[in-house]
């Protein structure tokens, strides 16, 4: 319906409108205006469709103002007749401030004109109860599932990730009660708050995250710019810059490890809503249950259901509604119980996981037997090297020959990322794949059949082998998976597809 | 059935404050300048308060509001009489009994498309398109700030303008996604 520019009389009238409403129109030209309008009932529907798209910017452009200014204050001034304490765009003298006030200390902040658009979903990937374009007034949300993508009337980027309650209080104050959140925000929404139960995150221009636990203190990442930080209670606030991350609490801040692949980014959810909208989770599922009848199967984890023992947090996976447990503190783990009596010359593990970091030095456990000693051979250590690399340990008898063996360094992004290790103890070898590529293959020295019992994903019960971050689907299976076997692993359990 | 209770203060400054941009893009049909709209918007709300007890009930404020934001708008007008832009009493009430009988729901559905067409342009063309609304001078700091000549700002802020306008259609006009 793109009309505006369909004649020439439509199109000089569009300039007149424009003209008029910017103060700038001549004389005779709002003589011309003014016989148009009087001659053509379309231009006069445009005009009025003009004029409130005025009013819009200028409600928007005034909020900002308001939004710079310091809060109302709800003492006695505000009270008083004092117009310098009142919103600049408010009508109502005196009358507004008290109600403001009154609305404030009875904890509400309806009183910002919550009709008003602050922000609209640009994209949402399985979140049922958003839809691409839905807007975002004052109003409570709550996402159960998904991610969304969110743009603010001022451009700042948010994506959020289920599950979730937040809502906006402006265009430029967001509450997250609980969730994830990723904000890229441009000079013009500079300011830009996230406001949670324990504090407060204020842009100055940046890349950040915010995650909110359901119990217990929010954290704050900055992947780039500054941030000032800002805990309840606190009577000091806290600069932020690149790379550093913060707990805040009442109880004081604390520094943490920044965690890159915790918070989804606006550029993965094209990648994961063209992904769903591919049919990927129907042909993960699909290919989870031809897995599930074949006879090598040991082990199958895709952590969908029950409690699996262990100190971890469980939050979304791969697919919306999906489950992954995500390791994250010192200890966090998992804990398995794999057949203990049986051996195998052939292994093939595979898990898709999303590292919060790779290399930094440690050690990160993907799969840990706890009976590693060596009169108990063939246990099995499968980790991140403090390299960054893959590594898979298969525990010979004698103190020397250990098969720790690595593949090149995992794609240093905190994105969703195949791996697996396929070992052959008859052929003394030993195959990586990362995102279904081989990589590597090692001839081995020693190779002896492989053995499980208790184990651990995510630390070791020995020593800290700490994974920090996320780890969904582990398969662990008796045989040598072929090459192309292991492609179509990774290409059917992929969540990303190739955005339109 | 007996007769609706009258509404108290805090109906008023609620319903007042909810209408409140509903009203103004409704004056800005009717007035020159927006400082002329702040003025009625700010004799109209006097009005409104001490004529407080005719308004039935809270449904009916937005039509009750604009009939009184309306004959302030054309009392004010007669002050602007002599002044070359203002358009002629016959063009001022067609556009007024014609934006009347536009739905309040057309209305906002305008605003929210342009909230959300706002979010998709540049962030220094945003800024730019803001920048007539934030105080007198705030196009000229831009121009500063880019070494632009405040000419050459204007003519690209009509064109931003212009392609928000047609963004605005555009939405209006696609199908409802849900």
């Amino acid at each position: 319906m793109s009309t505006s520019s369909s004649s020439p009389d439509r199109a000089r009238g569009s300039v007149l409108i424009d003209q008029y409403l910017m103060g700038t129109l001549s004389g005779p030209e709002c003589a011309e205006l003014d016989a148009a309008l009087a001659a053509s009932g379309d231009l006069r529907e445009h005009f009025r469709l003009r004029c409130n798209v005025d009013a819009a910017l200028r409600g928007i452009g005034r909020r900002r103002m308001d939004e710079a200014l310091e809060p109302l204050d709800c003492g006695a001034q505000a009270l008083s007749r004092n117009p310098s304490k009142l919103p600049p765009s408010s009508s109502l003298g005196w009358l507004l401030a008290a109600a403001a006030c009154a609305a404030l200390l009875a904890g509400g902040w309806m009183w910002r004109q919550s009709h008003q658009v602050f922000a609209s979903v640009v994209e949402a990937v399985g979140a049922e109860e958003v839809g691409d374009g839905a807007v975002f007034r004052g109003e409570p949300h709550t996402i159960r599932a998904g991610t969304v993508q969110i743009v603010s009337a001022l451009g700042a980027r948010i994506v959020i990730e289920a599950p979730a309650e937040f809502r906006f209080e402006s265009a430029q104050r967001l509450h997250l009660r609980v969730g994830r959140l990723s904000a890229d925000v441009p000079p013009a929404a500079k300011g830009f708050t996230v406001v949670t139960p324990s504090g407060d995150a204020v842009d100055l221009g940046t890349r950040f995250g915010v995650d909110v636990p359901p119990h217990g203190p929010a954290e704050i990442h900055v992947f780039k710019g500054e941030v000032i930080a800002k805990a309840i209670g606190a009577q000091e606030k806290q600069n932020l810059r690149s790379g550093d991350a913060v707990r805040i609490s009442r109880a004081g801040s604390s520094a943490r490890e920044l965690r890159s692949a915790a918070f989804i980014q606006r550029e993965e959810v094209s990648e994961l809503g063209a992904g769903l909208a591919a049919g990927q989770r129907l042909r993960a599922d699909a290919a989870l249950e031809t897995l599930r009848r074949d006879p090598a199967l040991i082990a199958l984890l895709d952590f969908e259901s029950g409690a699996y023992p262990g100190k971890h947090r469980m939050v979304q996976g791969r697919w919306p509604k999906s489950r992954a447990p995500e390791f994250c503190q010192i200890g966090e783990h998992l804990s398995i119980n794999l057949p203990a009596d049986a051996e195998w010359s052939q292994l093939t593990l595979a898990a898709w996981v999303r590292l919060d970091r790779v290399g930094g030095g440690r050690i990160q456990s993907l799969l840990h037997t706890d009976g590693w000693d060596r009169k108990n051979p063939g246990q099995v250590h499968w980790f991140v090297s403090p390299h960054g690399t893959l590594w898979f340990v298969c525990l010979p008898d004698q103190p020397k020959g250990a098969t720790a063996e690595f593949s090149p360094r995992l794609p240093d992004q905190g994105r969703w990322t195949h791996v697996a290790t396929v070992y052959d103890s008859s052929r003394h070898t030993l195959r990586h794949y990362v995102n279904g590529r081989f990589e590597m293959e090692i001839s081995l020295m020693t190779a002896p059949a492989a053995r499980f019992g208790p184990s651990q994903i995510g630390n070791w019960n020995l020593y800290d082998r700490n994974l920090s971050g996320r780890v969904d689907e582990m398969l662990i299976l008796g045989r040598a998976m072929g090459d192309a076997e292991v492609q179509s692993l990774f290409e059917s359990g992929t969540p990303y597809g190739a955005p339109p | 059935m007996s007769p609706p209770a009258p509404l108290a203060e805090s109906d008023f400054l609620r319903l007042f404050v909810k209408n409140e941009e509903a009203l103004r893009a409704f004056a800005r049909v009717l007035l020159p300048t927006w400082e002329s709209v702040d003025e009625v918007i700010q004799e109209a709300s006097v009005v409104m308060w001490r004529k407080l007890t005719q308004l039935e009930s809270a449904e009916s404020f937005l039509p009750w509001a604009k009939v009184i934001v309306r004959f302030e708008a054309l009392r004010l007008r007669r002050d602007f009489a002599r002044d070359r832009h203002v358009f002629s009493e016959e063009v001022l009430e067609l556009l007024a009994s014609e934006a009347t009988r536009v739905e309040e729901d057309r209305w906002e559905r305008e605003r929210d498309a342009l909230a959300v067409c706002l979010g998709q342009l540049a962030p220094h063309h945003r800024e730019l398109v803001l920048a007539p609304y934030a105080g007198g001078g705030q196009v000229s700091r831009i121009a500063e700030q880019t070494g632009r000549s405040v000419n050459s700002l204007y003519k690209l802020l009509g064109r931003l303008r212009e392609k928000l306008v047609v963004c605005v259609e555009t939405t209006l006009a696609a199908p409802v996604r849900s």
